[in-house]
């Protein structure tokens, strides 16, 4: 394929008319879903965080659940994007940009969480270092406080990191557009690229060094989430393994998603020359490598309770393997350690049906191994007397689906208004076959 | 008419290599060149060496910045939690290390847009086949006020490098 087909078929998808049947069926659930969250951002702004099922002494459920399980989502983007840029994968080139996408959307559905749990969500900025009069300042030694300023760099970085990248592709779809208005569109956004030689290189020295950057950046990150549990003193959460833990998890369920919209979009696009069952197959490698690493966690978790021998630790473990949702341990371990080992088999790498139903599971496992880490530490602490159930209401789950329509809506928007691949990438990669 | 200069584009990347060296040993020094991707040997030495330092500079800023806006605050306006340290330095370098990333990454973006001089309007875009840039093209201009630039002159150099084609580019 040569370089110019390359830019012409990617630029053609982005600029074609009508994003077909499918693309509108899946935008209008999920708006519609998206539309159900505002309505439930907004009883909640009217009566607070008691329309969920939270209470003492289980004060953190579904959204805690829902923000760390967006955020981990949100890593295989940067990780796949700038990881294997930095060990020069070429292969990562075909699903750099939509995996960077996906960090976006997953980061804005993520931040929601956090901020709407606050009880006060309009008190939000209260947590920013910013001088006024009545000399508030945040409590730093606090995981909300790490969470901001995690989150926020986050943000930032990622934007700015898909921006930049995609500069020479927004030019390429500029100069392809044939109205005036995407002209002026895509003109704005490419900001005058036109591939000159110091552009390139000045293009590629900055790409490089924001890659260096993310990498540390999505690590602490996800670490600085599994601070905000590890942090505190509660049996269950205080564990030191909680950091690389929560990252390989994060990965995991990164990666599962990776995997869904890789297949989604080589089926909606035709994009099969583009993104391979080689490039599937290195991804299933990834997501059965972080699996073992999750199911260590696991088994870690268990073996030092009972080994520490502290009876609280081994208490909670207890009640995780045995209590009231030791479903939702199992159906973790079923999904997340067992299903996964098909992966070994090359052939089940390969086969469309197996990744989706393994990816599918593995994202519904972590979503789940999340509730349990949160839930099973929460309804028995110390003391009986503030032992308590958590039952979720309509409104948790209106923010778990609604959270669910708002990334796709996000992410129908990146595949209809922004070249779904790096086409400048797959165009040198095309052309140095 | 005033003119800006004259676009050539070249077949191959090889050729665009060697139609610069050659219009650079006839004398001209004001040129551009323009790829589909990154030509290593087109690309002046010095383009992106202020990105890096600017980033150092900058990340360095915000995380000592921020832990001494952290020192600052924990003693100017205690808050006792528990018979804690005020200045308890390992809680502290969380938020340093974000804005440590967070101002490198803004001040390497800045750095290359300042390099790279963002414009939504260029006179080569008036040239029709100036889009093949972004595709599979290989184009070289001269600008206008080059101090070897003359206008029969330049075109017919232009010419003798075998193009595929080239085009006055007006102002």
């Amino acid at each position: 394929m040569s370089a110019a087909a390359v830019t012409d078929e990617i630029a053609g998808i982005t600029l074609r008319r009508h994003g077909g049947r499918g693309w509108w069926i899946l935008f209008a659930v999920s708006l519609a879903l998206t539309v159900m969250l505002a309505v439930g951002i907004v009883v909640l702004l009217v009566r607070g965080v008691g329309i969920w099922g939270i209470d003492m002494p289980v004060a953190w459920s579904f959204a805690i659940t829902n923000y760390v399980w967006w955020i981990g989502i949100g890593m295989a983007g940067t990780f796949i994007s700038a990881a294997l840029h930095l060990t020069r994968q070429a292969w990562r080139s075909a699903l750099s940009r939509h995996a960077e996408a996906m960090t976006l959307c997953a980061l804005a559905v993520s931040g929601l969480f956090p901020v709407l749990h606050l009880g006060r969500p309009w008190f939000a900025y209260w947590i920013m270092p910013y001088p006024d009069k009545m000399g508030l300042w945040p409590q730093w030694r606090s995981a909300l406080t790490w969470d901001f300023f995690a989150i926020g760099t986050y943000v930032v970085v990622s934007v700015l990191y898909f921006y930049v990248g995609q500069l020479p592709d927004l030019a390429a779809v500029r100069d392809r557009a044939t109205t005036r208005g995407r002209q002026v569109f895509y003109a704005l956004l490419a900001l005058g690229w036109r591939g000159e030689a110091a552009d390139w290189r000045r293009h590629a020295t900055l790409t490089r060094l924001l890659a260096a950057l993310a990498v540390p950046l999505v690590f602490s990150v996800h670490s600085m989430v599994a601070l905000d549990f590890s942090e505190g003193l509660l049996p269950g959460w205080h564990s030191t393994i909680f950091p690389p833990f929560f990252v390989a998890g994060a990965l995991f369920s990164g990666i599962a998603m990776v995997i869904l919209l890789s297949l989604s979009m080589r089926r909606a696009y035709g994009l099969d020359h583009y993104i391979t069952d080689v490039h599937l197959d290195k991804l299933a490698r990834l997501m059965l490598a972080a699996g073992c690493v999750v199911t260590y966690g696991y088994a870690a978790e268990v073996f030092t309770a009972y080994y520490g021998g502290d009876p609280f630790e081994t208490a909670v473990i207890a009640h995780r393997l045995h209590g009231a949702y030791a479903w939702t341990f199992w159906s973790t371990v079923a999904l997340n350690s067992v299903a996964i080992q098909a992966l070994w088999w090359p052939a089940a790498r390969r086969n469309r049906l197996v990744l989706v139903l393994v990816s599918s599971g593995v994202l519904a496992g972590m979503w789940l191994e999340r509730f349990m880490l949160i839930v099973t530490s929460l309804y028995r602490d110390y003391l009986p007397s503030s032992w308590g159930m958590f039952y979720p209401t309509v409104w948790d789950i209106v923010f778990l689906l609604g959270s669910i329509g708002l990334f796709g809506t996000l992410f129908l928007l990146f595949v209809r208004w922004l070249p779904v691949l790096a086409i400048a990438e797959l165009r040198r990669t095309e052309a140095s076959r | 008419m005033r003119t800006y200069g004259r676009l050539i584009q070249m077949p191959d990347e090889a050729s665009l290599v060697e139609a610069v060296r050659h219009l650079r040993g006839l004398g001209y020094s004001r040129m551009e060149t323009f790829a589909p991707w990154s030509v290593e040997a087109l690309a002046p030495r010095r383009a992106g060496r202020g990105i890096a330092p600017s980033m150092l500079a900058a990340g360095l800023l915000g995380g000592i910045g921020t832990m001494a806006l952290q020192y600052l605050s924990a003693h100017a306006y205690p808050i006792d939690a528990g018979g804690r340290p005020l200045a308890s330095w390992p809680a502290f370098v969380p938020a340093a290390l974000e804005v440590t990333i967070l101002f490198a990454v803004i001040a390497g973006v800045v750095a290359f847009f300042a390099g790279s001089r963002p414009a939504l309007y260029r006179p080569e875009f008036n040239v029709e086949w100036f889009e093949e840039a972004s595709r599979d093209g290989f184009l070289l201009l001269i600008h206008a006020d080059d101090p070897y630039w003359n206008e029969h002159r330049s075109a017919h150099d232009a010419q003798r490098l075998h193009p595929l084609r080239h085009a006055e580019v007006p102002a």
